[in-house]
């Protein structure tokens, strides 16, 4: 767009980064089924909340929790238990072939669970009053209170992996951020090619507020899966967008043109390798953090330039549009 | 030179106050399913109940929480008056006690009053909802999840009606609001509902309004469009078209054209089944987002956004002029 070198080098800049967070998130996505990471945190919080792994274990042996997850799969684990759901299984299990409803089945019940536990659940007992319907309701409560902390856990433990997972891309591409920024300011092919392409990805997937979704089955008014359009899979034109940035070529160029004029050995790749990594640290830095605020953030920032691109517009080209 | 420090100025300053930004709340609709239900009353459905709430609300309602059902999402059903004893079976059998599965009959509602604070809950009825409808099924308690959808008010649960009783404003309900104050909730600068529209969903978002009960004097300018019933086809009741007066000013129209739907068997039903064009009632009526509006407003558009667009479910019939 001739008329806003400025405005289209910002969308390059910030449609690059979400290109990138994009990738990054499938890549956190897959990692995360593939490692079950969802139910291997809540099972780590119930372990905690209880005191160990072997009364949690028990308690996924309960009917009600076991029929969470997919028969089909052995060994599975709940990705999501209800608290009251939690709260019914544990008194089941502390009151054993007695009533759950049964004040002091609940209360011998408690005095023979280890320490950890026994400890909480007395207190939480006792608040109760011998209720065995308000005992629940603290249990529910005492649950998603923990729930909270472990929401809290796998957050962070995402936003952790989200940063190796972009220093290795940044690395892996060569993802300098200070040199993307030259080439869209130079490079006029690249920055139309860029903006053209944010635009199809804004109109494809709606905007960061209001998400585009289709369903898997279109005919049917009570079946089907939502998809969000155009979001987490990229799409041929941006996978060539992405291996047009470049990489490593032309600093390998350098490397070879050193060999040439100063013959190859450990001192000159050694030079070679120093002034590159030095030259690009800085893009790198900028680059990760970039990816770390996630392709939301990316993607409403784009949509706020591109927002302000339209209005920007003289009127012909608006007409055209 | 200055040309690149405006580009980058440019970025920080849209970038920044996009980050953690959230703009009201989504429901994504299946197109099919919204085009079945714009311009009936009810619903029917099987919803897995987790939790009943316990002590008395300002509405006087009883509510079920419920995260699996057909209608595939979160959602709760509530019974009206449901402390009162004549509710007392209804409310038994809305209960999860040892069997959470219901089968739930009563006028659908979507509103945004209870939304997933700035998330987006996806209609699903199969399969794994995508990452962007993940937190739908964590947050709130189980006898009231972050909703947006209901069943409100409920005609039957497990075979049991709950109507008659339902549909009489009774000293249980601290909650009906005045016309004006309500209409002024409902018209305020920013509800403006935004509709994102494919080809076999709609992604609806809007900020939470509130206000479950509003008090309203109504002359029927249209009388009345039958409505059947999901699971037999019978016809449970209607709508008819009204103006809706000012609180303040009884001369003031404050709305015209407004859907007044009504359940058959009900004081309400019984008389604004046989109402006149010209009749006047005052009455009490549970607002909900007029999905029909929504449905004509954005055809053949792919983002519109629109002034909240809402009709009335009557629940109790306070005079009849």
């Amino acid at each position: 767009m001739p008329g806003f070198p400025v405005l289209d080098v910002a969308i390059g800049l910030a449609f690059l980064y979400l290109l990138f967070a994009l990738t990054c998130t499938t890549l956190n996505e897959v990692i995360a089924i593939v490692s079950r990471r969802r139910a291997t945190t809540l099972y780590e919080a119930i372990a905690q909340l209880l005191g160990g792994t072997g009364m949690a274990d028990e308690l996924y042996q309960h009917a009600s929790i076991r029929s969470l997850v997919n028969p089909r799969t052995p060994g599975a684990k709940p990705s999501y238990i209800p608290a009251e759901r939690f709260a019914v299984a544990l008194t089941d299990h502390i009151t054993k072939k007695d009533s759950v409803a049964d004040p002091k089945a609940i209360a011998a019940g408690i005095q023979t669970l280890p320490a950890a536990a026994s400890t909480q659940l007395l207190a939480l007992f006792q608040l109760s009053e011998g209720h065995p319907v308000e005992f629940q309701r603290r249990v529910s409560d005492w649950y998603n209170e923990t729930m909270d902390r472990a929401s809290g856990w796998y957050k962070r433990a995402v936003q952790r992996q989200t940063y190796v997972l972009a220093a290795i891309l940044v690395l892996w591409l060569n993802l300098d951020s200070v040199q993307l920024f030259n080439r869209l300011w130079s490079d006029t092919a690249f920055r139309t090619a860029a903006v053209e392409q944010a635009k199809a990805r804004i109109e494809a997937t709606g905007t960061a507020e209001v998400p585009v979704m289709e369903y898997t089955d279109a005919d049917a008014i009570d079946a089907g899966t939502p998809v969000q359009t155009g979001t987490v899979a990229l799409t041929d034109s941006e996978t060539q967008l992405l291996t047009s940035l470049g990489g490593w070529q032309p600093d390998r160029q350098r490397l070879s043109a050193d060999i040439v004029l100063k013959g190859d050995g450990w001192r000159v790749r050694s030079a070679w390798f120093a002034r590159s990594a030095g030259s690009h640290l800085l893009g790198w830095f900028i680059t990760i953090l970039a990816i770390s605020l996630g392709a939301p953030f990316w993607f409403d920032v784009l949509n706020k330039f591109m927002n302000l691109r339209n209005t920007g517009r003289a009127p012909d080209e608006r007409r055209k549009a | 030179m200055k040309h690149r420090a405006l580009a980058l100025v440019l970025l920080v300053l849209v970038a920044a106050p996009a980050h953690g930004q959230t703009s009201g709340s989504n429901i994504v609709l299946k197109t099919a399913w919204a085009k079945r239900f714009s311009n009936q009353l009810s619903i029917d459905a099987k919803m897995t109940v987790l939790g009943l709430n316990k002590g008395k609300e300002d509405d006087g309602d009883s509510h079920g929480g419920s995260r699996q059902n057909t209608i595939g999402l979160p959602m709760v059903a509530e019974i009206l008056n449901g402390l009162a004893a004549t509710q007392a079976a209804g409310r038994a059998a809305l209960a999860p006690g040892n069997n959470p599965q219901k089968d739930v009959y009563g006028a659908w509602r979507l509103w945004f009053e209870h939304p997933a604070s700035g998330g987006t809950q996806c209609q699903t009825f199969s399969g794994s909802a995508p990452a962007i409808c993940e937190h739908q099924t964590v947050t709130g308690a189980d006898s009231n999840p972050a909703h947006s959808f209901e069943i409100h008010p409920v005609f039957d649960v497990n075979g049991i009606s709950v109507a008659r009783a339902s549909m009489v404003l009774t000293a249980d309900n601290d909650s009906v609001m005045d016309t004006d104050k309500a209409f002024t909730d409902f018209t305020g600068m920013h509800k403006i509902l935004t509709v994102a529209r494919s080809t076999t969903a709609l992604t609806l978002n809007s900020i939470k309004v509130v206000d479950n009960y509003v008090q309203l004097h109504v002359r029927v300018t249209r009388t009345r469009v039958a409505t059947t019933r999901q699971k037999d086809g019978t016809v449970d009741g209607g709508f008819v078209v009204a103006d809706v007066f000012s609180s303040s000013d009884e001369e003031q129209i404050l709305r015209s054209n407004v859907r007044l739907f009504y359940f058959r068997d009900s004081d309400p039903g019984d008389a604004l089944d046989g109402a006149a064009a010209g009749d006047e009632f005052t009455v009490v009526g549970t607002p909900r987002l007029d999905l029909d509006a929504v449905l004509k407003k954005s055809e053949g558009k792919k983002t519109v956004s629109m002034p909240l667009p809402f009709e009335f479910v009557i629940v109790a019939l306070l005079d009849n002029d």
